[in-house]
């Protein structure tokens, strides 16, 4: 079916109408050969269809920070009503309820950072590959080191000197590693991986899948699904861990795309780990003897380090897809700006 | 696609060509690069250095199991006799008078699961003052933690009563009301009450779970 020539109201943009290319090929959305005409950005060939989609402002951010902020709504919520539903869960409706805990906030993030990659959005079924792919190697190496080795799930210090240096070196290299040897061994050999915002993509489904491991770790191990601390723990957890992914992944997509020093990897991953260190420690305090708070303050500060990292992915997504098109023609850098 | 360079037979094939790795996986190389070795190598050797850290934090404790409970106790302090409905009992062995006490008690079978008070005596003491008390998650265990002081007379001496500072965690597991407390003299407690978390956390985490 052939398209007419996009409009700028059709994109929503000003000025931006893209270039026509006179062969024809694949849209690398769909995949599908293209009839009539063919759009592109930079190199990338485009339909119709997705070509509008492309530039379109979508309102995205709009949305994400909304869901964000219901998220973490449900887990102070969950502080409130938890213990009055936790009672109600047994036999297969906790297992049921457990299952879908550990695993729906990683999907709904998974979705919710797959947005932010406009040009390009990657396929599904490889994300949740790479997903997979972190979620085991987090169950066949990252979690027995952390709990029989370092024996982390009964380690907790309040001392910020000795909590977030340990917490760093273990638990926090520990998903870094994960995440790095999940990516760079998988999405980042493969054709897909076209952008540096893939990177970040790619990372941030791996983090997520570290992120299923270990709260389905956490909720064997609690024996008892209780929904105040479980809920909030979860959403919370994956939030971080995707986050975390994201900027090793961030630093992978620099070093495909561009010359970087050899210490430009080893200090994303320590950056990482670091981040991880203080996460772990902020989110161990509601043990705390010197800020004496309760479990609900303990999300809040959760939720804002989890929205500081996450606004630093969406300037880091940006500034990628902005290096992106700035490779590409005048017009795609109007789209950029 | 669009932004991967064209990669030579050479780079594919070949990435070890010339005796020498790359020196970052740059244009998507399949093959190790000197950053990947960095990487990796250089996080084996950092996760030895967490693990000689936490073992060098750790190392100010010490653990025993009593009553089937793992308890986690300042290293160097030394056990003392107990009654109940204390299960253990150590002291500081510098002369402090800080000591860090295990109690004990049945929980009412009507009322197991159910947080209840603390089996810790310390409210018999003479001026006993509850200064904060707070429910809290230890891993998936319901706790409350308190802190509280009270008045200590030295015996067969003339001197003034001592201010005792104390915290304790107490918790229900297995039909049991569990306490831990930490005292020290009000001089020293800021020296003692940082050691609490950890004791408080493995006894807790090892009591709750069942």
């Amino acid at each position: 079916m052939e398209h007419p020539p996009a409009t700028d109201a059709e994109l929503g943009t000003e000025g931006a109408t893209g270039t026509v290319a006179p062969a024809s090929s694949d849209c690398v959305v769909c995949n599908h050969p293209i009839t009539g005409q063919v759009y592109s950005i930079g190199d990338r060939s485009y339909c119709h269809e997705h070509y509008v989609r492309a530039l379109q402002r979508r309102g995205t951010w709009p949305s994400v920070w909304i869901l964000f902020a219901a998220l973490v709504a449900i887990a102070l919520l969950m502080q409130l009503v938890g213990p009055a539903l936790t009672p109600l869960l047994t036999g297969g409706s906790l297992v049921v309820a457990g299952l879908i805990m550990a695993i729906l906030p990683a999907l709904i993030w998974l979705f919710v950072f797959r947005r932010l990659d406009r040009l390009e959005p990657e396929p599904f079924q490889y994300l949740l590959g790479v997903m997979i792919l972190g979620a085991l190697i987090s169950g066949a190496i990252g979690d027995p080191l952390r709990r029989g080795v370092y024996g982390m799930h009964l380690w907790s210090e309040s001392q910020w000197m000795w909590a977030i240096p340990i917490y760093a070196l273990t638990q926090g290299l520990l998903l870094a590693l994960t995440v790095y040897i999940t990516v760079r061994f998988s999405a980042f050999l493969i054709q897909d991986f076209d952008e540096r915002a893939d990177g970040v993509i790619y990372g941030t489904a791996a983090g997520l899948g570290a992120a299923v491991y270990y709260n389905l770790r956490y909720l064997m191990d609690a024996g008892a699904l209780r929904l105040d601390v479980g809920t909030a723990r979860i959403i919370i957890a994956a939030l971080v861990f995707a986050s975390i992914g994201g900027l090793i992944g961030y630093g992978l997509g620099q070093v495909r795309f561009e010359p970087h020093s050899i210490w430009y990897l080893p200090g994303i991953v320590l950056l990482a780990a670091l981040l991880t260190g203080i996460y772990e420690w902020l989110s161990s305090e509601t043990f705390s003897r010197s800020l004496g708070y309760t479990a609900w303050v303990s999300v809040l500060i959760a939720a804002v380090l989890g929205a500081v990292l996450f606004a630093a992915i969406n300037v880091l997504v940006r500034s990628a897809i902005r290096q992106t098109l700035s490779e590409g023609t005048e017009s795609d850098l109007a789209v950029a700006r | 696609m669009s932004e991967t360079p064209a990669v030579t037979a050479t780079t594919v094939l070949a990435p070890w060509a010339g005796g020498r790795l790359p020196l970052t996986p740059y244009h998507g190389q399949g093959g190790l690069s000197v950053s990947d070795l960095i990487v990796i190598i250089g996080g084996i050797a950092l996760l030895i250095g967490g693990w000689a850290l936490q073992r060098a934090h750790d190392a100010r404790l010490d653990t025993a199991e009593i009553a089937g409970l793992q308890v986690a106790f300042p290293e160097g302090w030394l056990p003392l006799p107990v009654e109940a409905p204390a299960i253990a009992q150590w002291t500081e062995d510098q002369g402090s008078g800080a000591t860090l006490t295990l109690y004990a008690e049945p929980a009412p079978a009507e009322r197991a699961g159910i947080q209840l008070g603390s089996p810790n005596p310390a409210e018999a003491q003479s001026a006993y003052t509850p200064m904060r008390s707070e429910p809290i998650t230890v891993g998936s265990t319901s706790a409350v933690r308190a802190d509280y002081a009270y008045a200590r007379q030295q015996i067969a001496t003339s001197s003034p009563p001592e201010i005792i500072r104390g915290r304790e965690v107490a918790w229900t597991a297995n039909g049991q009301q569990y306490a831990l407390a930490l005292e020290a003299p009000d001089r020293d407690w800021s020296s003692f009450e940082g050691l609490f978390e950890s004791l408080g956390t493995v006894a807790v985490t090892q009591g709750g779970a069942g």
